[in-house]
């Protein structure tokens, strides 16, 4: 037997679980597929279910025309806009905030530092359903803290950062920031983990600041792994849903990419299953040329074949 | 013959079902009813056992899906099988283009539940309900009343002002209908400043009314064990009419057995006996609070009495599936216009339309 042949479990696996839903949605995105057509009856149906659900039609790139220049693509180009803003606005804070921490975590004065690692994992490890609860709790109009220590410092009507569209978008910010700095932390941790202390030693018998040994040490020995999550963080940013899914979703839906998707496909009256393949085959080509894209400009892929 | 029931009861109301069936069996020792808990999503589980072929006979759900379901080809008509038996219901039958695919057994809707403490007795009009809110609108102590603003609960203002969410004959919105504008303004006018804090959130209106905090609540059948339980002397009545021309009609929905296409003729037959026999509709009141939807039944039960008077002046819930994107457009308008002031009630109709129509939807 030839050694090639010994892929073929891992291929077929690969094939059946990864490539042929992709070409399946793909293929859904160019019929009319809905409630009332799809999935069609197997060959086994009785005769009456066969008639009640013909099969899908197709319908060429009527979809993806809809989207493009149809009446609702203004909406669908919205959403992508508002969704790079929030990519804009989530992405900095969130590694700021990630490498903050982890710079203080791996800090020698710190005290008590593998608890509240243990803690500061605590966003990431929870499921999204309990920290969508604890966050509204959090941003509770009436009962919130936010809107209570607004109040105590003397604003008397506090904003409602449920039914307003931008302190709603403002809230999904501060809550994607939370739920993914410990993802770059515990990159900055791992990449600081491999830094020679003879670096730091060195710089400081010369004299070097805080600031300098930052700017000039860490930042660059830490670069490559925190480019690569930042990278990572920004795909998550972009294909954000959930979140405001739970939290208000008429109010969110025209500002993220996939909620526009699913609320445009998903609110018809007969769930258009097209349109919503068609919607998610194209955002998945927008984020894959943002994702190639990066990779590029922060030439990640430099030096990984060389050797 | 087994006949397969699909439906997300509660346990409770599960119980009393499977006793009523057994009462069935008794006399008809043919029949072998077998009810399965599809809960917590019974659409998703009829829409896939459909599309798979599996087979069941009747499932139970309020009324709103019949056109959906229709669509989907999960339904067939009984117009001739249920003809006998339909003169019998005190409620119009839901139907979708003017097609029976079922029947239903128990209606629902709010009405204006107080507590006698702070109530003695139902307000008769309008004014006297605003004089009730109004006397106690002392926040963040009391409030003037617990309400739910939302398209279901604030409807029986719009429909009472003469405008409407959806016509399900035409199966078109009518949001930007000037007597609906009226609706709205109405409800924004004479009842939103006297709601408590948190108006969208159920839980926090709610508990409001069970802390006392709110004279009368605004609310459903399926409140009134949280407030039995909260110890309350509370009665139940209509919303009061505003004027002879303007009285509240809120949207009501029917419980209702479905008729799949796979239904047996002793499927049917068993429907049309729950559905319209007296003692059955009895064993319901009892023991559910259920309120009736036939005729000639004796209601002791004063909070089943006073939502049965509720239900005369219900507006039906749509049957149309069309109706599915206006939900969210009125919700809209209701956080945009309602709760808060981000736009004119005029404004935020408009932008919802808008909306509707971009997605051709209107």
């Amino acid at each position: 037997m030839r050694p090639q042949w010994l892929i073929l479990p891992g291929l077929l696996l690969f094939l059946f679980f990864n490539i042929w839903p992709i070409i399946y949605s793909i293929y859904i995105s160019f019929t009319n597929a809905n409630i009332k057509n799809f999935p069609p009856p197997p060959p086994w149906a009785p005769e009456e279910l066969k008639q009640a659900r013909p099969p899908p039609d197709f319908v060429g790139f009527a979809n993806y025309a809809s989207i493009l220049t149809g009446p609702a693509s203004s909406g669908f180009l919205g959403a992508v806009f508002w969704t790079l803003i929030f990519v804009a606005l989530s992405v900095p804070a969130k590694v700021a905030l990630g490498t903050f921490v982890g710079l203080l975590m791996s800090s020698d004065r710190v005290v008590g530092k593998p608890i509240m690692r243990a803690l500061l994992i605590v966003p990431w490890a929870l499921p999204l359903i309990i920290s969508v609860v604890a966050w509204r709790y959090v941003f509770d109009p009436t009962y919130g803290v936010v809107n209570q220590l607004l109040y105590a410092v003397g604003i008397s009507k506090p904003p409602d950062w449920f039914v307003n569209k931008d302190y709603a978008y403002a809230a999904m910010v501060v809550i994607e920031a939370w739920l993914a700095y410990p993802f770059i932390m515990t990159v900055v941790m791992g990449a600081l983990a491999n830094v020679p202390r003879a670096a730091y030693e060195a710089a400081y018998i010369d004299g070097a600041g805080r600031w300098a040994v930052f700017t000039r040490i860490t930042l660059p020995l830490i670069k490559r792994p925190l480019i690569y999550a930042s990278v990572m963080t920004a795909a998550a940013s972009l294909q954000f849903f959930l979140v405001a899914f739970l939290w208000n979703f008429i109010q969110l839906y025209d500002r993220f990419m996939l909620a526009y998707g699913y609320y445009w496909a998903f609110g018809s009256p007969f769930r258009e299953y097209g349109l919503a393949a068609a919607v998610l085959t194209m955002s998945a080509l927008l984020i894959s040329v943002f994702m190639i894209l990066a990779i590029r400009l922060a030439g990640l892929m430099r030096g990984m074949y060389e050797s | 013959m087994a006949i397969k029931i699909w439906h997300a009861l509660n346990p409770e109301e599960e119980a009393v079902f499977k006793e009523i069936a057994s009462l069935y069996m008794e006399s008809n020792p043919n029949v072998q009813i077998v009810f399965e808990n599809k809960a917590p999503d019974l659409q998703t589980a009829v829409l896939a056992a459909v599309a798979t072929g599996e087979k069941f006979d009747l499932f139970i759900w309020a009324h709103d899906w019949v056109g959906l379901m229709v669509e989907a080809g999960v339904l067939k008509p009984v117009d001739n099988d249920v003809a006998d038996v339909l003169p019998k219901f005190a409620v119009p039958i839901p139907q979708y283009q003017g097609h029976v695919y079922g029947l239903p057994f128990t209606a629902e809707t709010v009405a204006l539940i107080c507590n006698r403490k702070m109530v003695p007795g139902p307000p008769e009009t309008f004014d006297e309900l605003l004089g009730i809110m109004k006397s106690y609108n002392n926040p963040p102590k009391t409030y003037g009343i617990a309400y739910v603003v939302n398209p279901y609960f604030i409807s029986a203002w719009i429909h009472g002002a003469g405008g409407y969410y959806f016509d399900d004959q035409t199966e078109k919105q009518g949001l930007n209908n000037p007597k609906s504008i009226a609706g709205f303004e109405f409800f924004k006018k004479y009842i939103m400043p006297y709601v408590g804090p948190n108006p969208t959130d159920y839980n926090t209106q709610v508990s409001l009314f069970l802390g006392g905090q709110a004279p009368c609540m605004v609310n459903g059948p399926w409140s009134i064990g949280a407030v039995k339980r909260a110890g309350i002397d509370f009665f139940v009545a209509p919303l009061p009419p505003v004027n002879n021309t303007f009285v509240p009609k809120p949207y009501g929905g029917l419980k209702m057995f479905y008729t799949t296409i796979y239904a047996s003729k002793e499927a049917i037959d068993f429907m049309k006996w729950f559905t319209t026999d007296p003692q059955v509709a009895k064993i319901l009141v009892d023991k559910l609070g259920y309120v009736p939807v036939i005729k000639d039944v004796q209601i002791q039960d004063p909070v089943v009495q006073g939502f049965y008077e509720a239900i005369k002046n219900v507006y039906l819930m749509p049957t149309s599936p069309k109706m599915q994107p206006v939900w969210g457009a009125v919700e809209l308008v209701i956080q945009n216009a309602i709760v808060s002031n981000q736009k004119t009630i005029p404004q935020a109709i408009n932008d919802a339309v808008e909306d509707l129509c971009a997605r051709g939807l209107c």
